[in-house]
């Protein structure tokens, strides 16, 4: 017999209650967007965090299918570190493990130089300097933007040649580096190559700011040493890491004469361990952040229903009188349940827009790795609006139940 | 036009249930402009509220141009009320915030058809109130905040004005002004009720019914203007005090 609509009379009267009384409607949103808004975020920096993690990982090891071997013990945890290497990794440990360990495919070597000296033309700075063996690159997976990897021939004979990172060759060079010279701690070098950028690694330092010469020339030429910092084996099959990295440990302390109680003054880790090591720390801020979302969520839901509780015994006399000029029961109930929705909807827009917005603007102002989620935020959003559905049902039923006389009488 | 037959209300509120009305039939007939008076619990806004379906009687039938009225659900009581009744309030019951313009309309949500801005235009006019349109509450006077609550009572033109003592917020010459309108809306056809305490106010109506513990004592008419005696017994004039 009514042919009129009840929700879009009961979203008229909704949207007109709310938005004369701002600031109400305001209270009643805000803790709800704050939870919207520190989901969004907390994923978006798990999200970016987790990403950011195992993108540096990447870039700085090259490939996951690997193993790698640092020197020092277990109380030095971590990556290699300016200072942290301790003369006990040789050449000949790692050509034994090439050798006898059947998982192993290949291995290469490196010696590392932090804050070694640049010198191009009067333009000076520091860099990390590499000595690396040759199949280093083809290990990594290393992609080339100019030139080629030096030669077995250029490692045995001691060349002078080097590779350089991205950053090199366009900070002294302005991009065209091939055959040009660089002097590097006082040992001058032609290049050969330039790596394609590989952005930053975990430290969140540059990975292209690297100069990779042969490891004969380094340990005869530049450093004048035996030892390794840094061994890559690269494995036959990936998924048998654990017994590699076993084998590896056992084969290094035979060598070492390590025995028991004697702590291992080396370190086999997987790419994978390195990774969860970090991820680690990153998910238990996140874990707690993502609570406190959802505990605001929870709060919000509080308040909107009591707010609305409120305004059901408060507005008795406007029930009252809709009532009398032809309210149904249903229009009252629908007017203040839609109230409680519409706050809801709102609040959880506002947070997922605030969420995003802040996402973006803090992964370019700020350069930390950021990624929107958008399950998460989506699924924030109608948990939100869930929230305002039960909230609001209640005390709209308590709105909608009370008798227009009744409602009336408060006002006489 | 209205016909109630053996109204009785009972209410079970609290433990002892109280009996508001005992045992009412009255008739009102289209253009009557009556008033109903009583004491403070008396019954009388009852008996209003009955009238204006916004309560149900315990027992006792209520037709309405009619129709039966009792037994109808909410929606075609609301539609009813939308359609047939406007209702005035002491306190005028308009929405703050919000203009007096939209107070007229209100009623309009809940009508089956759009209701023409127009419409609220010519009900304001003839109110006296249209250069109030934009007004808020806030920013009127008692008497002017009860001519928009009449405004809206008849944009949806109903046959039937049912007002609880629409003068009591009021000064009385404030109050007269109203009253000089309403009769001025009965003499162009509408039925009105009226519920008040004040015996000069309720010597307005063309006829009195007058309640006493949920019965009717006295139902009289009277020529527009003239004084009853038994009105300004001092018994009635007592009951002032309830206006607070």
């Amino acid at each position: 017999m009514r042919s009129r609509d009840v929700w879009a009379t009961a979203y008229h009267v909704a949207a007109r209650t709310l938005r004369r009384s701002k600031w109400r409607s305001i209270a009643m949103g805000l803790t709800l967007t704050i939870g919207v808004l520190a989901i969004t975020l907390t994923v978006a920096t798990g999200e970016g965090a987790r990403r950011g993690v195992e993108k540096s990982f990447r870039s700085m090891l090259g490939a996951f299918d690997i193993l790698l071997i640092q020197p020092g013990g277990p109380a030095m945890r971590g990556m290699a570190r300016p200072g942290s290497s301790v003369a006990t990794l040789t050449p000949d440990d790692i050509r034994a493990i090439a050798a006898q360990v059947p998982n192993v495919r290949d291995a290469s070597m490196a010696q590392t130089g932090f804050r070694a000296t640049i010198d191009v033309d009067g333009k000076n700075g520091t860099t990390t300097l590499f000595g690396v063996t040759p199949n280093w690159f083809a290990l990594r997976g290393d992609a080339f933007a100019a030139g080629s990897p030096f030669s077995a021939d250029d490692a045995n004979s001691m060349a002078r040649v080097a590779v350089v990172g991205s950053d090199i060759a366009r900070i002294y060079y302005g991009g065209n580096a091939i055959d040009q010279h660089i002097r590097v701690s006082g040992n001058d070098f032609q290049i050969v190559g330039v790596l394609a950028p590989h952005g930053a690694g975990p430290g969140g330092a540059s990975l292209d700011n690297v100069v990779d010469v042969p490891m004969e020339t380094t340990r005869r030429r530049v450093f004048n040493r035996d030892n390794i910092e840094l061994a890559t084996l690269k494995l036959v099959r990936p998924a048998d890491w654990a017994e590699t990295q076993a084998a590896v440990t056992t084969l290094i302390r035979e060598r070492h004469g390590i025995r028991p109680p004697t702590l291992d003054d080396f370190q086999v880790t997987s790419p994978e361990a390195l990774i969860t090591r970090y991820a680690k720390v990153d998910s238990t801020l996140r874990r707690a952040f993502f609570w406190v979302g959802f505990l605001a969520l929870a709060i919000g839901g509080v308040i909107v229903a009591s707010l609305m509780f409120t305004a059901a015994s408060t507005r008795r006399v406007e029930i009252g009188t809709r009532r009398a000029v032809g309210a149904t029961h249903g229009d009252i109930l629908a007017q203040f349940w839609v109230e409680a929705m519409i706050i809801a909807c709102m609040a959880a827009l506002t947070g997922a827009v605030l969420g995003v917005a802040l996402t973006q603007a803090g992964a370019r102002m700020m350069r930390i790795p950021l990624a929107v989620s958008w399950p998460t935020t989506i699924g924030a959003m109608a948990i939100t609006f869930g929230v305002g559905v039960l909230a609001g049902y209640f005390p709209a039923r308590r709105a909608a139940s009370e008798s227009p006389a009744s409602a009336l009488r408060t006002a006489e | 036009m209205i016909e109630l037959t053996n109204i009785r209300k009972v209410y079970r509120a609290t433990e002892r249930p109280v009996v508001a009305l005992a045992d009412v039939s009255v008739k009102i007939t289209a253009g009557e402009f009556v008033s109903i008076m009583g004491t403070s619990g008396s019954g009388k806004t009852t008996l209003l509220q009955i009238l204006g379906t916004l309560d149900a009687p315990t027992t006792g039938s209520y037709q309405l141009n009619g129709q039966r009225v009792d037994g109808l659900g909410d929606v075609e009581l609301s539609a009813l009320r939308n359609r047939t009744m406007g209702f005035v309030f002491q306190s005028f019951n308009l929405l703050s915030r919000t203009t007096a313009l939209e107070n007229v309309l209100m009623p309009g949500l809940y009508a089956d058809a759009a209701l023409p801005r127009a419409d609220a235009a010519e009900v304001m006019e003839r109110v006296g109130i249209s250069h109030r349109r934009t007004h808020f509450p806030s920013e009127m006077s008692g008497g002017e905040q009860q001519r928009v609550a009449i405004a809206r009572a008849l944009i949806m033109r109903p046959s039937l004005l049912l007002a609880d003592e629409p003068t009591g917020n009021l000064d009385a010459a404030t109050g007269d002004q109203i009253m000089n309108l309403l009769a001025e809306l009965n003499r162009d056809g509408l039925t009105i009720v009226l519920v008040t305490h004040d015996p000069l106010i309720g010597a307005r109506a063309g006829r009195h019914i007058t309640l006493r513990d949920g019965h009717i004592v006295r139902d009289e008419a009277h020529t527009s203007g003239a004084t009853n005696e038994s009105l300004r017994d001092p018994r009635h004039r007592s009951t002032m005090e309830e206006a607070s």
